[in-house]
């Protein structure tokens, strides 16, 4: 009797575990052929030398497509303007998103208005935010310019994204436009948690604003600034669509991005060798903030 | 400080938020303002009937974006059940594999694409806007359900199995119905998404026939519309609409989501 329960209990483990593999079936298949295949393929790939058509063309050149990568002006550029445009826009969006999230709390009159309104520019397409700057930053016609010339600043203006001193900082500005919508959400949500009588009581102890601010609200938003700051760098290492649609990584190589090196490696120039190379050194950054944000998750979890 | 608000902190707070609030409506309005500019409602028209395919990009549109909601929904709830509700060797390395690759740019992998792409005789058709994307999205898709599951205990499921149902019937019949909360962030967010996505008809679509919208502003700017741009203001607010209409019609039912949304950059 004993070894038949047991035996009906192994059954039934095996049945779970039959059902579980079944129930995951199409996820794996799909990323297995999607992802996991392709990051196989380029960590191979990245010690080879590629047109990315003729398979006969693929020579080994061990560590030649790093060695490359670390010597190439390009890819110094493009390291520092990742880093330039990591700080300031999770920076400036985390202090925006906070302030608007801070300014929307008391619910007063037009606050589901301007809530809605921060947030549309993250519910559009980022081709549609691009032509939209293009607009502003158009050097005849461009709402910039033409106030420029209006109040009298005709020497500043300037053709914003052809000039190589201003067309970052005109990305930048775009995707702090797109992108601060999302913050203020994440900050809506870590406030919630504050009650309201924590905000009273520091009053009460004739505490002002900067001080409730700077000991209560801040520290106790602490789970919500590291999310915000991990998915601002994971968003600026993926940028593409932005300075591609923007800049191409122009003018000159002044905007280039590691997304678009490889973009450029990959589909202009093929180099699927190089363009491998980059990919790696991008999916290695992009893994390690994936582990800093689950041991932040965990460290939330455990309290 | 918040509850009791004095009139001169409300004007404070309320100045800042115009403040702001020109300058988020001063480039969304100009695009709307600047799409009628000549020939008013007639550049819509124009748009529509001077021979650019943008019916068929925005047919193209909607099928790559609802296949691919579809797709991540039935997926991700499907995943997001095993990881919460079944037990099994390997579960919670494939998850943590699963989470760990999220992050990766999908233009990271174009070289292995383009070749899968090729192999499978996929390049610029309807398959190839459709599963590669999708399967990017899923992670996000799973992580939000299986939150929403892991909060819904085990006693339905139990209770289930004494009835003699499987893991199937309980998924089907009870918890995939239940997660519908998740479910309408999940569609909202993937639908908005997709929607929006240029990286992918960007890689995978080669003739104008098969461009979704993203791409058709890129393409009308560099053809002989682009010396027309109110056209092409009129093409973004085309755009704009479905995926803003979306957001304002289920902002309130919007929880979590909203911000597994961000996630991407």
């Amino acid at each position: 009797m004993f070894k038949s329960s047991s035996g009906s209990l192994s059954r039934m483990k095996t049945q779970e575990t039959i059902s579980g593999y079944l129930f995951l079936l199409p996820l794996l298949i799909m990323m297995g052929t999607f992802v996991f295949y392709g990051l196989f393929y380029v960590i191979r790939l990245s010690f080879y030398r590629w047109d990315g058509f003729m398979p006969e063309t693929m020579v080994f050149r061990g560590l030649k497509n790093y060695l490359q990568l670390f010597t190439d002006p390009v890819a110094l550029t493009a390291m520092i303007n990742v880093l330039i445009f990591m700080v300031v826009t999770v920076t400036v969006q985390m202090f925006l998103g906070l302030i608007i999230a801070l300014l929307l709390r008391p619910k007063l009159q037009g606050s589901r208005f301007f809530k809605a309104l921060f947030y549309i520019p993250v519910a559009l397409s980022t081709a549609v935010i691009a032509r939209t700057f293009m607009g502003l930053y158009e050097p005849y016609f461009g709402v910039l310019n033409t106030t420029l010339r209006a109040i009298g600043l005709e020497s500043l203006t300037r053709t914003w994204l052809g000039d190589p001193n201003t067309a970052l900082w005109c990305i930048i500005a775009a995707n702090i436009f797109q992108w601060t919508g999302a913050q203020m959400v994440f900050y809506i949500a870590g406030l919630t948690t504050i009650s309201d009588g924590v905000f009273e009581a520091a009053q009460i102890d004739g505490a002002g604003f900067w001080s409730t601010m700077g000991r209560i609200v801040w520290p106790s938003l602490w789970s919500t600034h590291t999310t915000v700051i991990v998915l601002g760098m994971v968003g600026a290492i993926k940028t593409f669509d932005i300075v591609w649609l923007l800049t191409q990584g122009g003018p000159g190589n002044a905007t280039q991005f590691p997304a678009t090196m490889l973009y450029q490696a990959v589909a202009q120039n093929s180099q699927a060798g190089y363009g491998a190379a980059i990919s790696v050194v991008m999916i290695f950054f992009s893994v390690v903030l994936a582990v800093m944000q689950i041991q932040f998750n965990k460290r939330k979890q455990e309290g | 400080m918040f509850k009791s608000i004095s009139l001169k902190e409300k004007i404070i707070i309320q100045s800042i938020l115009c403040i702001l609030g020109v300058i988020y409506i001063v480039p969304l309005a100009n695009v709307v303002v600047s799409s009628f500019k000549g020939a008013g409602i007639g550049n819509y028209t124009y748009l529509f009937t001077s021979g650019f395919p943008i019916g068929r990009m925005i047919f193209n549109s909607f099928v790559v974006s609802i296949a691919q909601v579809v797709l991540i929904v039935a997926v991700a709830s499907l995943s997001a059940f095993a990881f919460s509700k079944i037990r099994f060797p390997g579960r919670d390395l494939i998850f943590l594999l699963i989470t760990l690759t999220m992050s990766i740019s999908m233009i990271c992998f174009i070289t292995p694409l383009f070749l899968t792409m090729r192999t499978l005789g996929w390049m610029n058709s309807y398959r190839a806007l459709i599963f590669p994307a999708a399967t990017f999205w899923m992670p996000v898709g799973t992580l939000i359900l299986k939150n929403y599951y892991d909060s819904m205990g085990t006693e339905l499921l139990e209770a289930n199995m004494i009835e003699g149902g499987g893991f199937f019937t309980a998924w089907y019949r009870i918890y995939a119905p239940l997660s519908k909360p998740a479910a309408v962030n999940v569609v909202v967010f993937a639908f908005i998404n997709s929607w929006n996505d240029y990286l992918n008809p960007l890689l995978f679509s080669r003739t104008e026939e098969m461009r979704t919208l993203p791409m058709a502003v890129v393409s009308l700017t560099s053809s002989i519309y682009g010396a027309r741009p109110e056209v092409v203001f009129a093409c973004l607010v085309i755009m704009a609409l479905p995926s803003v209409f979306v957001y304002l019609l289920l902002q309130d039912q919007l929880g979590e989501g909203m911000t597994a949304g961000a996630v991407k950059g």
